[in-house]
């Protein structure tokens, strides 16, 4: 059977690169909604929300990465997104994301400020994300 | 001339001091191995998406984002990078300086977020608002990085500064290093009256470079301001570690011209004894 088309994936962090692999399909969480790389996407940029990104590796090997904001490019044969904090289901801890999502409703129902109410959405939204994706511990 | 005890005092007390030096030489080269493969790291993150933001703000159309846009306040902030501590030569003076010429030249009332100890009493002293001031004497993190871009945004939103300069050092080489300012806000787009470029193969923005822009922006913000503190962290041990080598020299060469003198005042007091027992002796015979 021929081996299907695939495309650079290139995660990096503050800490280095998290991954390099040829992957056969991407699908991310843009901040203009979900969008899918397949091999010969145009060239194009998106700012990416909090959220998963599905990874079909080459050879049809499907991973998750929760992605905590950054941007993306698509160019040439390579994806690459750089993101300030990206993990694999295995390095989230989910009785600890669980009590950050309990924490956050607790100050959320408080009457704080524009600021603090926003800041803490966002670290709601993380806390949610970090829960769907440790769903998928066990996918590594 | 010293005595022979005040010289073996000064002697015994360089020696201690090039312990000292030696080993901030010693701890200073294993920070800077670290930072450098950090560094490798934070440059891909953030010249990408400078690249990333400094593309998109290339089309006419990005004029319309809320971070190309001018704010009515003209006042402006400097996140200005520099050390916790000293030691380490011209580093931090040279950050401050030229963190003030670009005051002096831009004349307008100043806000200033000091990352690093140092940079706040620079500035500090010289009459400069200091409205925070963050440490750096722990390795860079993101999630200070993060906080420092919120803070930023804020202030911006809010009509606080009207623009946004980060001063730092970047890292060149280990004995190369140079100090910067950097506008991070507002974007520069391109002139309205630039000609539109064709759509045909170029990078795609949905729905447009401005909408772009305006989601992609906080996250620019962060890693160029990570970028920055990574950048100065290497140029801080680099220059320790140079400051540091060089002190450790010439306490060094300090010992040697000492014990050189303490064995010459030895050697002088030894000969007149002998000179005088032999006079002394020479003249009871």
């Amino acid at each position: 059977m021929a081996e299907k088309k695939a495309f650079n994936l290139k995660v990096i962090t503050p800490g280095g690169v998290k991954v390099e692999e040829r992957a056969e399909m991407v699908i991310m969480r843009a901040t203009t909604g979900d969008m899918g790389v397949l091999p010969g996407h145009e060239p194009c940029s998106a700012a990416l929300d909090q959220g998963i990104l599905r990874i079909t590796a080459a050879g049809g090997r499907q991973r998750r990465l929760g992605v905590f904001g950054g941007l993306a490019k698509v160019e040439g044969d390579t994806l690459t997104v750089l993101t300030g904090l990206a993990q694999w289901p295995s390095e989230v801890e989910p009785e600890l994301a669980q009590a950050e999502r309990d924490e956050c409703l607790v100050r959320l129902r408080e009457e704080r400020d524009h600021a603090h109410t926003q800041r803490d959405k966002e670290l709601l939204n993380q806390a949610l994300v970090r829960i769907e994706l440790s769903e998928f511990r066990d996918e590594a | 001339m010293p005595s022979l005890k005040h010289v073996k005092r000064r002697i015994t007390s360089v020696r201690s001091t090039k312990q000292i030096t030696k080993a901030m030489d010693l701890v200073a080269a294993s920070k800077l191995a670290r930072m450098k493969a950090l560094l490798s790291s934070a440059r891909g993150l953030y010249k990408g998406a400078d690249a990333m933001i400094t593309d998109a703000a290339s089309f006419p159309q990005a004029c319309g984002s809320v971070y190309a846009a001018s704010r009515p306040s003209d006042k402006i902030a400097y996140i200005v990078i520099a050390s916790d501590r000293g030691l380490c030569g011209g580093y931090n003076s040279s950050v401050g300086k030229l963190a003030m010429a670009h005051m002096q030249e831009h004349r307008a009332q100043e806000q200033v977020i000091a990352l690093g100890a140092r940079a706040a009493s620079f500035l500090d002293r010289r009459g400069k608002n200091v409205c925070s001031s963050h440490s750096t004497s722990s390795a860079p993190s993101y999630e200070q990085a993060q906080a420092v871009a919120r803070r930023v945004l804020e202030g911006y939103m809010a009509g606080e500064f009207g623009e946004v300069y980060v001063v730092f050092t970047r890292f060149l080489t280990t004995v190369t290093h140079q100090p910067e300012v950097v506008k991070l806000l507002p974007i520069e787009t391109a002139p309205d009256n630039a000609p539109l470029r064709s759509p045909v193969g170029e990078v795609r923005y949905e729905p447009s470079p401005a909408d772009f822009l305006d989601s992609a922006v906080p996250a620019y913000l962060e890693m160029m301001i990570y970028g920055c503190v990574v950048e100065a962290a290497v140029c801080e041990h680099a220059a320790r570690m140079m400051s540091m080598s060089s002190a450790t020299k010439n306490a060094q060469e300090i010992i040697e011209t000492l014990t050189l003198s303490y064995n010459r005042s030895r050697q002088s007091m030894i000969t007149q004894e002998i000179n005088e027992i032999v006079s002394g002796a020479n003249a009871l015979n």
